[in-house]
C-alpha cells in the first residue's frame, strides 16, 4: 500500500515539477510561432506537431500543465476552505444558521453542476480566473454537507463535551477539536477532486468559457483544433492524451492517498 | 420447431412491414411538398428590415425584394422598378415602379405604398440617410416615383439597391414584421422565424417573377463551421454558406457536390482608434509594419483570400494596384520606428511602453461568426508580439461587437464589410473614414480625420464623371493608407458549397441573392 503510494505520489510530484520548470522542459516557447509552419505533422521540429498558428504543440502542452494544475489548485483549495468553513460552522451552531446555509447549499445542489457551472462562467465572461469561479460556486456545497456530517458525529463525542465543560470557547473547539478530526477525509475528498475539478476546468475552456487564446490550455487548445480534427488529428489527441494522464495520476494518488490515511476503505 | 420457426417468420414479416408502414408514411406524406434545406450563418435576431442589418437575411432568404437588384457583374439592373432615369442637374431621379407586382398578402404594390415604404426606412433607420443618401421630397407621379435630393447625388439606384430599402407593405401589421417577417415581394414569404434556430419560409403564390419551384425552404441556422461541413457531407442540408477554403478538400468530389468561389468584393479590415493609445501614428505605422499579412493569406487562410492593401479589394477597378503602401511588412524597420520614437520597453516584460511610460495593452475587438477573423487577430497577436506591441484579443458575438464598435469602446475592431454595397465605393469611404461630426454622423467612430479626404469626399459627391470618380476614388484610398488609418488585412474569396442535385445557385458579387426563384433540384 505504501509502495503504491510512493509510486503516485512520485507521479504527482513529476507532474508538479514539469509545470514548474516548463520553460526547461520545453523546446520551444508557448507563444513563438512560425506561421509557414502551419499544421505541420509531426516531425524532428515538432515532435507532436504544430498548430495552426504553427505553434509547436509539445511546448505548448508542457506549458498547458501550469494552466491546468494551478486553475484545478485553485478550485480545490478554494472549495475546501470555503465549504469547510461553512459546515463547521452550520454543524456547530446549527438552528437558523445552519437552516440558511444548507437551504442555499440545497439550492446551488438542485441544479446540475456543469450546467449552472456554464451559466455563471457564460455571465461572468470567459477567462481562467472566471472559470475557477464558476467551478468554484458549484462546488462548495459538497464540502459543506461532508464537514457539516462529520462535525455532527464529532459533536456528540465525549471529548468534546468535556473540553465545553471545561470552559474551551466555541472557536477553541471547532477549530482546535473538531477540525483536527474531520481534517483528513477532507483532504482525501480534495485530493481525489483534483482529477475531475480537472475535467471541468477543461471542458469550460473546449466551450469557450475559460482560458482565453492563445493561453495553452488544454481544453482551449483541443477546441482550437476541432475544424483541422479530420486533417490535423494530432492537434486534438495530444491535449486529451495530456489530460487524461494527469487527471489519472492525480486520481490514482487520490485512491492511495485514502488507502493510506483510513485503512478501513482499503478492503 | 418447423412450426415454430415459421410462426416467427410470419411475426418479423408483419412487424417489419408494419415498421416500414411507420416510417415511411410520414415521409409520404411530406415528399408531396418539395422542400430545400439550406445551412446558413445568420446575424438577424428579428426580421424587422430596418434594424441594424437583418434586411440582407430578408433579400438573402428570397423573401424581400428592393426597386433594383445588382446582376452578376455589379450592375444595377430593373426590379420592382423596371426603369429610371436622372434630371441633368443630378438632383431628381424618377423610377418607373412595375406594374402588377403583388405582396405576398395580396395586396398590389402600388407607387404610394413603395414611398411610404421608403419613408418608414428612411424614419427607423438611420444608416439610410447616413450611408446612402438624403432626400428632399418623394412624390408619386402617376406610376413613378419621383426622388429629390438637395445634392446632386449619383448613385441613388445602386443605393436602393442595397437590402436596406426592401420594399415592404406598410398597410400590412407593422409590428409583427420582427417575429413573423414582413409582408414583401419575394419569391418565398415566411411562415415561422426563430433566431438562431431555423426559418421557414414557403412558396409566396402572389409572386410576380413566374413560377416558383419550392413549397418549402428551411433555412437552419448551424454557427457552428464544422457542423455546416458535415451536415452537408451527411446530405442533412443540400446547401451550406459561408464555409471556406479549408472546407473545398471535404466536397472536391463533383459528382456529389458542387464547388463555387468568387473572389468576394469583401474587405477584413481593423479599424484602430484614435482616440486611445493607436492616436500616435507612428504606433499604427509600426503596427501595420509588424503584420505578414502574405503569409496570413497563402498558408492559414490557405489561398482563401488576397493580401489587403487597400479599403477597395482589387476585384473593383479602383486602383488598388497603383496605391502604394508606405507601410508594408517590415519587422525591423517597425522596431525602430517604435524605439526611434520613445517607445521602450521599460519594466522588461517583453512589450513597448508609450513615450510617457504608461503600459500598452491594445484590445483587439472581434466576433465569433467568421472564422477567418479570429486566425486575422491571433496572427496578428503574434507578429506584433514580436515586435513588443500587446494586443489582448475579445471575442464577443456580432451585436455585441457593432455596440462596441458605436461606443468605440475598442483600440482595434475587426471589420468584414462589402467595399462596394451599392455598386460604387463612394458611401463605404464615406461611412467610414470621413470625419465624424453631429452633423454629418457615420460609422466612424475610430476618430480618424483628414481635412484633404474630407474634401476629396466633397468633390466625389458632385463628380459624375466615371473616370474622375475613379481618380478621385484613387487618391482618397492613398490619403486613407498613406495616415495609417486602418489595418487591411485581406480580401476573402466566397465559397458556395453545395449539394450536386441543387440548380440555378449562384454567387452574386453583392452578396444579397441566395435563394431567388432560380434556385430548384433536380429529380
Amino acid at each position: 500500500m505504501r509502495a503504491r503510494f510512493a509510486v503516485f505520489a512520485a507521479m504527482c510530484v513529476m507532474v508538479i515539477s514539469v509545470a514548474l520548470l516548463s520553460p526547461a522542459i520545453a523546446p520551444k516557447g508557448a507563444f513563438d510561432a512560425t506561421m509557414r509552419d502551419s499544421l505541420k505533422a509531426p516531425c524532428a521540429e515538432y515532435p507532436l506537431g504544430a498548430d495552426k498558428m504553427g505553434r509547436d504543440l509539445l511546448s505548448r502542452i508542457i506549458y498547458g500543465t501550469r494552466a491546468s494544475l494551478s486553475m484545478s489548485f485553485a478550485v480545490v483549495i478554494s472549495v475546501s476552505i470555503i465549504g469547510t468553513f461553512l459546515g463547521l460552522i452550520s454543524g456547530y451552531f446549527g438552528g437558523f444558521i445552519d437552516g440558511v446555509i444548507m437551504r442555499f447549499s440545497d439550492m446551488m445542489i438542485a441544479f446540475p453542476g456543469m450546467v449552472l457551472a456554464i451559466a455563471i462562467a457564460g455571465m461572468l465572461g470567459s477567462s481562467a480566473t472566471n472559470a475557477v469561479i464558476a467551478v468554484t460556486a458549484v462546488t462548495w456545497p459538497k464540502y459543506t454537507r461532508l464537514s457539516r456530517s462529520l462535525v455532527l458525529k464529532a459533536k456528540t463525542s465525549l471529548y468534546i463535551q468535556g473540553a465545553r465543560l471545561s470552559g474551551a470557547t466555541s472557536g477553541r473547539v471547532v477549530f482546535g477539536y473538531i477540525l483536527p478530526v474531520i481534517f483528513p477525509t477532507i483532504l482525501i475528498t480534495a485530493v481525489t477532486d483534483i482529477g475531475s475539478m480537472m475535467l471541468e476546468l477543461a471542458a469550460l475552456s473546449f466551450l469557450g468559457l475559460g482560458a482565453r487564446a492563445p493561453s495553452p490550455e488544454w481544453g482551449l487548445m483541443m477546441n482550437e483544433a476541432r475544424p483541422y480534427l479530420a486533417r490535423a488529428p494530432w492537434l486534438m489527441v495530444y491535449p486529451g492524451v495530456a489530460v487524461i494522464m494527469v487527471v489519472a495520476v492525480f486520481n490514482l494518488f487520490g485512491d492511495s492517498l485514502r488507502d493510506m490515511l483510513d485503512p478501513r476503505h482499503s478492503g | 420447431m418447423v412450426f415454430c420457426g415459421r410462426k416467427l417468420c410470419s411475426w418479423v414479416f408483419v412487424s417489419l412491414c408494419s415498421l416500414f408502414l411507420v416510417f415511411t408514411g410520414p415521409v409520404e406524406l411530406f415528399a408531396a411538398e418539395k422542400t430545400l434545406r439550406v445551412g446558413v450563418t445568420s446575424f438577424a435576431d428579428t426580421l424587422e428590415p430596418t434594424t441594424q442589418y437583418f434586411s440582407w437575411v430578408i433579400s438573402r432568404y428570397g423573401i424581400g425584394e428592393t426597386l433594383v437588384r445588382f446582376d452578376e457583374k455589379g450592375t444595377p439592373k430593373p426590379c420592382l422598378a423596371d426603369s429610371w432615369e436622372c434630371s441633368e442637374d443630378g438632383k431628381s431621379w424618377t423610377f418607373h415602379i412595375r406594374e402588377g407586382v403583388k405582396f405576398s398578402n395580396g395586396n398590389d404594390m402600388t407607387p404610394e405604398i413603395v414611398k411610404s415604404s421608403l419613408e418608414r426606412t428612411f424614419k427607423l433607420s438611420k444608416r439610410a440617410s447616413t450611408a446612402f443618401f438624403k432626400y428632399s421630397s418623394m412624390e408619386v407621379e402617376g406610376q413613378s416615383l419621383i426622388i429629390t435630393t438637395p445634392e446632386p447625388t449619383f448613385n441613388v439606384p445602386g443605393s436602393l439597391a442595397e437590402p436596406l430599402f426592401i420594399i415592404v407593405d406598410t398597410t400590412a401589421d407593422t409590428d409583427r414584421f420582427a417575429m413573423d417577417g414582413p409582408i414583401c415581394t419575394g419569391p418565398y414569404r415566411v411562415e415561422s422565424f426563430r433566431a438562431s434556430d431555423t426559418c421557414i419560409a414557403v412558396r409566396n403564390d402572389h409572386y410576380w417573377g413566374g413560377d416558383v419551384p419550392f413549397d418549402r425552404v428551411e433555412f437552419k441556422v448551424i454557427g457552428d463551421q464544422v457542423t455546416r461541413e458535415m451536415a452537408l457531407q451527411a446530405g442533412e442540408i443540400d446547401v451550406a454558406y459561408n464555409l471556406k477554403s479549408g472546407n473545398a478538400p471535404t466536397f472536391a468530389d463533383s459528382s456529389k457536390f458542387t464547388t463555387q468561389s468568387l473572389p468576394a468584393l469583401r474587405t477584413t479590415l481593423a479599424f484602430m482608434n484614435q482616440k486611445g493609445a493607436l492616436g500616435s501614428k507612428v504606433l499604427r505605422q509600426a503596427l501595420i509594419r509588424a503584420l505578414d499579412r502574405q503569409t496570413y493569406v497563402d498558408v492559414l487562410l490557405e489561398g482563401g483570400a488576397t493580401v489587403g492593401k487597400a479599403p477597395i479589394p482589387p476585384s473593383l477597378d479602383f486602383g488598388f494596384d497603383d496605391i502604394v503602401d508606405p507601410n508594408s511588412f517590415d519587422q525591423d524597420s517597425a522596431r525602430k520606428l517604435l524605439s526611434d520614437n520613445g517607445y521602450r520597453d521599460v519594466d522588461g516584460d517583453g512589450y513597448v511602453e508609450a513615450p510617457d511610460g504608461s503600459p500598452i495593452d491594445l484590445n483587439f475587438v472581434i466576433y465569433d461568426s467568421r472564422a477567418e477573423l479570429g486566425i486575422y487577430a491571433q496572427a496578428a497577436q503574434i507578429n506584433l508580439r514580436e515586435v513588443g506591441i500587446k494586443v489582448t484579443i475579445d471575442t464577443v458575438s456580432y451585436e455585441t461587437m457593432l455596440d462596441k464598435q458605436e461606443a468605440g469602446d475598442f483600440d482595434l475592431i475587426i471589420w468584414c464589410v462589402l467595399a462596394a454595397n451599392t455598386g460604387d465605393p463612394e458611401n463605404f469611404l464615406r461611412e467610414y473614414w470621413r470625419t465624424y461630426s453631429k452633423e454629418a454622423p457615420n460609422s466612424n467612430k475610430a476618430g480618424y480625420s483628414d481635412k484633404e479626404v474630407d474634401s476629396l469626399m466633397d468633390r466625389l459627391a458632385m463628380e459624375f464623371d466615371p473616370a474622375k470618380r475613379r481618380d478621385l476614388i484613387v487618391e482618397i484610398q492613398q490619403a486613407i493608407v498613406d495616415d495609417a488609418a486602418s489595418v487591411f488585412f485581406g480580401c476573402e474569396v466566397t465559397y458556395l458549397f453545395s449539394s450536386k442535385k441543387v440548380t440555378g445557385l449562384k454567387l452574386f458579387p453583392m452578396d444579397y441573392y441566395w435563394m431567388t426563384k432560380d434556385v430548384d433540384i433536380a429529380e
